[in-house]
């Protein structure tokens, strides 16, 4: 729904993809100049014009921050440094803080929006094995699929669960000893029931073959144009830590 | 005489529907259900039964209509202790560690006193025929024993309206049994509304049944008028019941065919 | 008690993906060592999807709300499965949600995780299961409390090293400590609560959850 049909990004092979933003991520996170912050900030631009991704989609996956982060980005400026740039009523600006506070940003939002753009334009069952494919231990990579399988009939239980205790009238606002306790067995009743469900998984899975061999070889083929854009984060990565 | 539950049409569509309210799961559904009526509701799967029941109970808020319970029109998010919902799967219901203290959630969440808390678990185990189990945990019962927790859960809210969905799934035929005489038992005080698929049941226990087809009441009327209408039945992915069927041989008991 | 991308310097993010991958290696291979993974990983996975669900509970914790952690209790239910399950965890949130960050997983799957073994290890300590209900409840206090308990002490820890600022002052250093230090000393104490009634209700409704590891 969120993307148009293919675009570059969506055809990009998936192992490549995920070299690509680990080295794009390590770089950023290496940036310590204010005068880089163009460079790491085009990266997202350019990706969200060839993702095909709406806007509308990236910036609501921006609205919840973090907190932490508000707190600098907002504390920053007005705590840390000497020389003052501006003085709003009783608030000083300092040129020290402003200056972490955008270089913050600024990485922040470089490696945030091109992990969210590079991610969004794969499947994420297609990234895990992508990882798995690139040596991700096939523990994790299993444990991660059925994580993902299993998320929203779990997280379907809990709001079943939520709705027949509202319908009995249970309203949870208030602080109190019997609302943990509630909440202990809320949490408790749904732990035990996906420990029991999975005994049937694993039955299940195991009577269609699971552990009988080492699953089968991935299916992923990459082709030069998979091996130039990453050709091109590569070197746009090595620009950035070299400059 | 006011109905105890009136539904005016009402429409009700998820969010994310393409096509707004009117393309909607229901789509200008209305209904009256008068106090000591013992209702079945039956149609297809998908046909808005589940979702009916959630609006109904204030937990989902109708995208148009209004709904009136014994005259007073319901607002969003309301808590009506007078309606209880029992969940087509116990386990929804069912959280706590023990028996007793499932049934004593709902009473202890109207604030009651803890000698009232308990006379209702006592008494809401002893109509469903349960209090032996009442310090059993909930995790050892067997299907159709945490069915009738569940529904001792919801008596003891002292409901006026109690809606059933689906709550004959995965029975076996004694537990069912169990289930029908219990849902004919106290006409007088309860109202129900029963949605099955389990046609049989719905012949058994309700007076009044309503057809749910495309989002509103195609049929209302007597069971066996309404189930014996093979077109109409068919029409809405149905099929007529066994028993009201002509037969050439007379294979029912004959207690059964004298209450026909 | 995620850190969001950017605001850590370089080493830090390295040395926490480094840190992080070596902790996993090694319970991964302490889970092989104990026999053949195969039939315990959907039940790791089962409940790591479980705690996610529960990790979007909010608690009423005037004057705002809090999310539950529970990394102590999964300490507790997983053993050697803790680390890695908080990875998975936390990669998901990050991929999905937006909390915590992709480069920062490795600082944040220590500050979890590495509570989450240790408290899981001397939850078990010397417990038998027939031990008494008020004993079981004690630990399960104690490890709430004290994962989360680590879990601030890392994570005060890593933005003390990680984030660098040119002119560091003391003050602001002394002010961020103390500030973090308030606001998640109600959390500590909430959530040794929470964890030691859950860990009461595994032992009345499902006493062998908690011996599984």
């Amino acid at each position: 729904m969120e993307i148009k049909k293919t675009s570059l990004l969506q055809r990009w092979d998936p192992r490549c993809k995920l070299v690509a933003l680990g080295a794009l991520i390590l770089a950023f996170a290496m940036v310590n100049d204010l005068r880089l912050v163009p460079l790491i900030l085009v990266v997202p631009l350019l990706l969200m014009v060839v993702s095909g991704l709406t806007p509308a989609f990236i910036l609501r996956r921006l609205r919840y921050p973090s907190l932490l982060l508000l707190f600098l980005l907002i504390g920053l400026p007005l705590a840390v440094g000497e020389e003052i740039l501006l003085t709003v009523g009783p608030l000083l600006i300092r040129r020290e803080g402003l200056e972490a506070a955008v270089l913050i940003g600024g990485r922040f939002l470089g490696i945030f929006l091109s992990a969210l753009i590079l991610l969004n334009t794969s499947p994420l069952t297609a990234n895990i094995k992508a990882m798995r494919a690139l040596g991700l231990p096939w523990i994790l990579t299993d444990m991660a699929l059925l994580v993902l399988r299993y998320l929203r009939v779990i997280g379907h239980d809990y709001r079943q669960m939520r709705i027949a205790m509202r319908i009995r009238g249970f309203k949870g606002n208030r602080l109190r000893l019997r609302y943990l306790q509630i909440v202990a067995w809320l949490t408790g009743s749904l732990l035990v029931r996906s420990y029991e469900r999975s005994d049937w998984i694993y039955r299940a899975m195991r009577l269609r073959g699971y552990g009988h061999n080492d699953g089968p070889v991935s299916d992923f083929k990459a082709v030069r144009l998979d091996f130039m854009l990453l050709g091109v984060s590569l070197f746009w990565s090595l620009l950035i830590v070299s400059l | 005489m006011t109905a105890l539950l009136e539904i005016n049409d009402l429409c009700f569509a998820y969010p994310d529907t393409p096509g707004g309210p009117d393309r909607g799961i229901l789509t200008g559904l209305t209904l009256q259900i008068q106090a000591g009526e013992r209702v079945g509701l039956i149609g297809p799967n998908g046909a808005g039964k589940t979702t009916l029941f959630l609006v109904t109970c204030g937990i989902l808020p109708p995208s148009r209509g209004q709904i009136r319970f014994r005259g007073r029109e319901l607002t969003k998010n309301s808590f009506i202790p007078e309606i209880a919902l029992v969940l087509q799967k116990p386990d929804d219901q069912l959280f706590c560690p023990s028996v007793w203290e499932d049934v004593a959630f709902g009473p202890q969440n109207l604030g009651l006193s803890a000698q009232d808390v308990a006379s209702r678990v006592n008494e809401a185990l002893q109509s469903v025929g349960a209090a032996a189990l009442a310090q059993r945990p909930i995790h050892h019962l067997s299907e159709g024993e945490k069915r009738i927790v569940a529904i001792a859960g919801a008596l003891a809210m002292h409901p006026a309206l109690v809606i059933y969905d689906e709550p004959s799934t995965g029975l076996d035929i004694r537990s069912r049994r169990r289930l029908i005489s219990l849902l004919q038992q106290n006409r007088k005080q309860k109202t129900s509304l029963i949605a099955s698929h389990d046609l049989e049941l719905i012949l058994e226990v309700c007076d009044r049944v309503l057809l749910l087809g495309q989002g509103r009441i195609v049929a209302d009327g007597q069971p066996a008028v309404i189930m014996a209408d093979e077109p109409l039945m068919q029409a809405h992915g149905q099929e007529k019941p066994h028993s009201l069927i002509p037969h050439r041989n007379q294979h029912h008991s004959p207690r059964r065919q004298r209450n026909k | 008690m995620h850190i969001a991308d950017g605001i850590l310097s370089l080493p830090v993010v390295a040395g926490g993906f480094a840190a992080s991958f070596t902790i996993t290696w090694y319970c991964l291979k302490r889970i092989k060592d104990a026999g053949d993974p195969r039939e315990r990983i959907p039940r790791a996975a089962l409940l790591t999807a479980a705690f996610f669900v529960a990790s979007l509970i909010h608690v009423p914790l005037p004057p705002a709300s809090v999310h539950l952690v529970l990394n102590g209790l999964i300490g507790i239910l997983l053993g050697a499965f803790a680390f890695p399950a908080i990875l998975v965890g936390l990669f998901f949130q990050a991929v999905m949600f937006g909390h915590g960050g992709l480069s920062t997983l490795g600082v944040n799957s220590l500050i979890l995780g590495i509570p989450a073994l240790l408290v899981g290890w001397l939850f078990h300590l010397n417990r038998r299961p027939d031990e008494s209900f008020p004993r079981t409840i004690g630990r399960g206090l104690l490890a709430g409390s004290g994962a989360v308990f680590g879990a601030t002490m890392l994570f005060i820890g890593a933005l003390l090293v990680g984030f660098q600022i040119e002119h560091q002052q003391e003050i602001t250093a002394t002010a961020i400590i103390t500030i973090l230090a308030v606001a998640y000393l109600p959390l500590i104490v909430l959530e040794g609560v929470i964890t030691a009634l859950l860990v009461g209700f595994l032992q009345r409704v499902k006493p062998t959850i908690l011996q599984w590891k």
